[in-house]
């Protein structure tokens, strides 16, 4: 009966912590409670950044071609003499990529969003009918089967033998409607929402748009981010489809539009891509990255090489680098990645590097240019230009495929479980205090409280304190690794978890060491000072007791135990 | 005045051809876009009208490769032909055109831009 009334005790008191820590979750007050589950999240990717991608799956798939400042005074020389450039100039830049590597890639994004040109440029022409002639437009273009979403528009693409090439696009609610430009590019293209500044990554983007506003902003039935259009290229270009049973299907009603027969119904997206990604950086260099930097300037690249594992980057977290490397700390690029100036000068690379570069890669063009806003904060490499951020997007899905990380916001959400967490940790450590109380009855009974001291409760703490810390730890690693979620709130709930045991054993903790090393000269003398000192320190709260009573003293001795059945 | 003219034209490609070494050994492209040597497009070059190989006998702005063709230096962008004996020293980037600093462009192209190379004589 007693055991019971504890055990219930236990769970009250754990419950109404986890209650007060979801309201403090779920009010996030400041934001500090989201801004903490990001510093989590940072910190855990820092710590198995090396760990992520061991097969190199999507890094042996994946290459990133940009333009930045250097670039385009480098293409000066070329007749690049304007910012932005014509579209005759740009689409020499795709025509190139689509060219010199041998064979053309597997699928193209283009991160850079056309909204028109800005004065008369008649080669605005040659860039709609090239990318045309590269995805094959003629052969899709005007059956309805292909125009019903964007996923089967790229089967289709690959269908018809073409390449699927992805523009960027600003989202429809930012910018509603579509401009010449963009509508023609859709004609004859796959534009996807470019996500400028958002924190999780979408893959599929349902919009509540009316069906005029849909179509004026050239929405079929949904979009897709870059990152999943690519996907979608790639799995289609395999003979498994990845397994997915969305590709199969697509695969078979490309087909069947091709032919003329399909119905004009959208893809169903399955389950398994409406959450959105919580994007894992790698930190593991592109061997070919190292091989061709150090073949075209006889150095190593100036950048981290390897690396060292999770225990070595926890360390490195701990003690030195409270942040992403930077200097000779700082990350190489994750994915394979090219200034077009440096292709198009060709000094020092070789066709082999071209080649390993665009032939039948997944190619992402992007900006690098200083001065825009599209960088993201990368957890491992510190600011990242938003093109790295989409290929690592893609890379992740390449990597895990529906078991990409998830960010969570379900009903069964992150915060719910961090509370579960905390009610799970502050249960067993009452129930440990409770414990060490009951011990400590016993021992009393029989005259051994002092040899308990020191073989059983030492013990008894480390026990609580290193189960607490392995239960977050488990259940953070559990949560990635299985369930696919991003890391749970491991920093906020360690706090709060040590906090509150600390806050359990207030008393009992400094009462316990001490006592079991009181017998020692020196902790004895030790004690008198501190004795000494609390008693010189507390004057003023003598006086607030003197005030309430005048004659009674309280006894110092008796402390220990109150606390004790406070705490039972 | 014909005499005059080939001395400027020689005192102009000297300190290019200075630079130049190697050979073009292969087209990559059936039409090739063709430049002057300080990169202004001068248009389209079949790949079939050249004599390849070719001696590079210049060195146009920004890494173009200049051959003879027909009289005149034609200049042609590295990524559209094989070369042969072209050797470039191109240091990282960290110590090249782009200042260290805090950006990931700066810090981590390892490769950089076509501006940190130069051809070796």
């Amino acid at each position: 009966m007693l055991i019971a009334g504890r055990v219930l005790k236990a769970l009250l008191v754990s419950l109404l912590l986890a209650l007060s820590a979801y309201v403090v979750a779920k009010l996030d007050l400041f934001g500090l409670e989201s801004a903490s589950d990001r510093v989590a999240d940072q910190v855990y990717q820092r710590v198995t950044a090396a760990d992520y991608g061991p097969d190199r799956r999507g890094q042996r798939a994946i290459s990133v071609v940009y333009l930045d400042e250097t670039s385009m005074q480098a293409m000066r020389s070329f007749g690049w003499d304007r910012f932005p450039p014509t579209y005759d100039q740009q689409w020499t830049m795709l025509d190139d990529l689509m060219n010199v590597g041998g064979a053309p890639p597997s699928a193209i994004y283009v991160d850079f969003v056309y909204t028109g040109q800005g004065g008369p440029d008649p080669g605005v022409g040659a860039f709609i009918s090239g990318v045309a002639a590269a995805t094959r437009a003629n052969q899709w273009s005007a059956r309805p089967g292909c125009l019903s979403d964007p996923l089967v528009k790229i089967a289709c693409i690959v269908a018809a033998g073409g390449t699927p090439m992805i523009f960027a696009k600003p989202s429809p609610i930012d910018a509603p409607g579509f401009t010449d430009v963009q509508r023609r590019l859709n004609a004859v293209a796959v534009l996807a929402p470019a996500l400028v500044g958002e924190h999780a990554y979408p893959l599929a983007i349902h919009y509540d748009l009316t069906p005029t506003a849909a179509a004026n902003s050239g929405v079929s039935a949904f979009d897709v981010s870059p990152a999943m259009a690519m996907y979608a290229a790639w799995c289609l270009r395999r003979a498994d489809g990845c397994h997915l049973p969305t590709i199969a299907g697509l695969k078979a009603r490309a087909r069947a539009a091709l032919a003329g027969q399909a119905t004009a119904e959208p893809t169903e997206v399955t389950r398994e891509f409406t959450a959105p990604l919580d994007v894992v950086w790698g930190s593991r260099p592109d061997p070919d990255y190292l091989a061709m930097t150090r073949n075209v300037t006889g150095q190593a690249a100036p950048c981290r090489g390897e690396g060292a594992g999770w225990r070595d980057r926890l360390i490195e977290q701990l003690a030195t680098l409270r942040g992403p490397g930077a200097g000779a700390r700082q990350e190489c690029p994750y994915a394979l990645t090219l200034g077009y100036d440096r292709m198009v000068a060709g000094l020092g690379l070789q066709r082999s590097d071209l080649q390993r570069l665009l032939a039948g890669r997944m190619v992402m063009v992007g900006g690098q240019f200083r001065a825009s806003n599209d960088w993201v904060e990368s957890p491992v490499h510190g600011q990242a230009p938003g093109v790295q951020y989409h290929a690592m997007a893609l890379d992740n899905l390449i990597e895990d495929g529906a078991d990409y990380r998830r960010v969570s916001g379900d009903l069964f959400d992150s915060d719910l479980l961090k509370s579960l967490l905390v009610a799970a940790l502050a249960f067993c450590g009452v129930m440990g205090v409770m414990t060490r109380n009951t011990l400590l009855d016993r021992a009393r009974a029989r005259g051994a409280e002092a040899r308990l001291r020191a073989r059983t409760y030492a013990p008894l703490y480390l026990l609580i304190f290193s189960i607490s810390l392995s239960v977050v730890a488990g259940a953070t690693w559990l949560g990635v690794v299985y369930a696919h979620r991003a890391p749970i709130n491991w920093i906020g709930i360690t706090i709060v978890a040590l906090g509150f045991l600390f806050y359990a054993t207030r008393e009992t903790l400094p009462a316990d060491i001490v006592g079991s090393i009181e017998h020692l000269p020196w902790v004895n003398k030790g004690l008198m000072g501190m004795r000494a000192a609390k008693r010189a320190l507390k004057f003023e709260e003598d006086r607030l007791w003197a005030h309430r009573s005048p004659t009674a003293e309280p006894d110092r001795s008796n402390t220990e135990e109150t606390s004790r059945h406070v705490e039972s | 005045m014909w005499k005059a003219s080939l001395i400027a034209a020689a005192v102009l490609l000297a300190p290019a051809a200075a630079l130049a070494g190697g050979t073009v050994v292969k087209a990559l492209r059936p039409e090739l876009r063709t430049f002057d040597a300080n990169g202004q497009p001068t248009g389209m070059t079949a790949a079939s009208a050249l004599k390849l190989p070719a001696p590079i006998v210049a060195m146009g702005v920004g890494g173009s490769v200049g051959i003879q063709e027909g009289g005149k230096v034609v200049y042609l962008r590295g990524l559209d032909v094989e070369t042969q004996g072209v050797n470039a020293a191109c240091k990282p980037v960290q110590s090249a055109a782009r200042a260290p600093g805090q950006s990931y462009a700066a810090t981590n192209m390892g490769l950089g831009g076509a501006s940190d190379c130069r051809p070796q004589k």
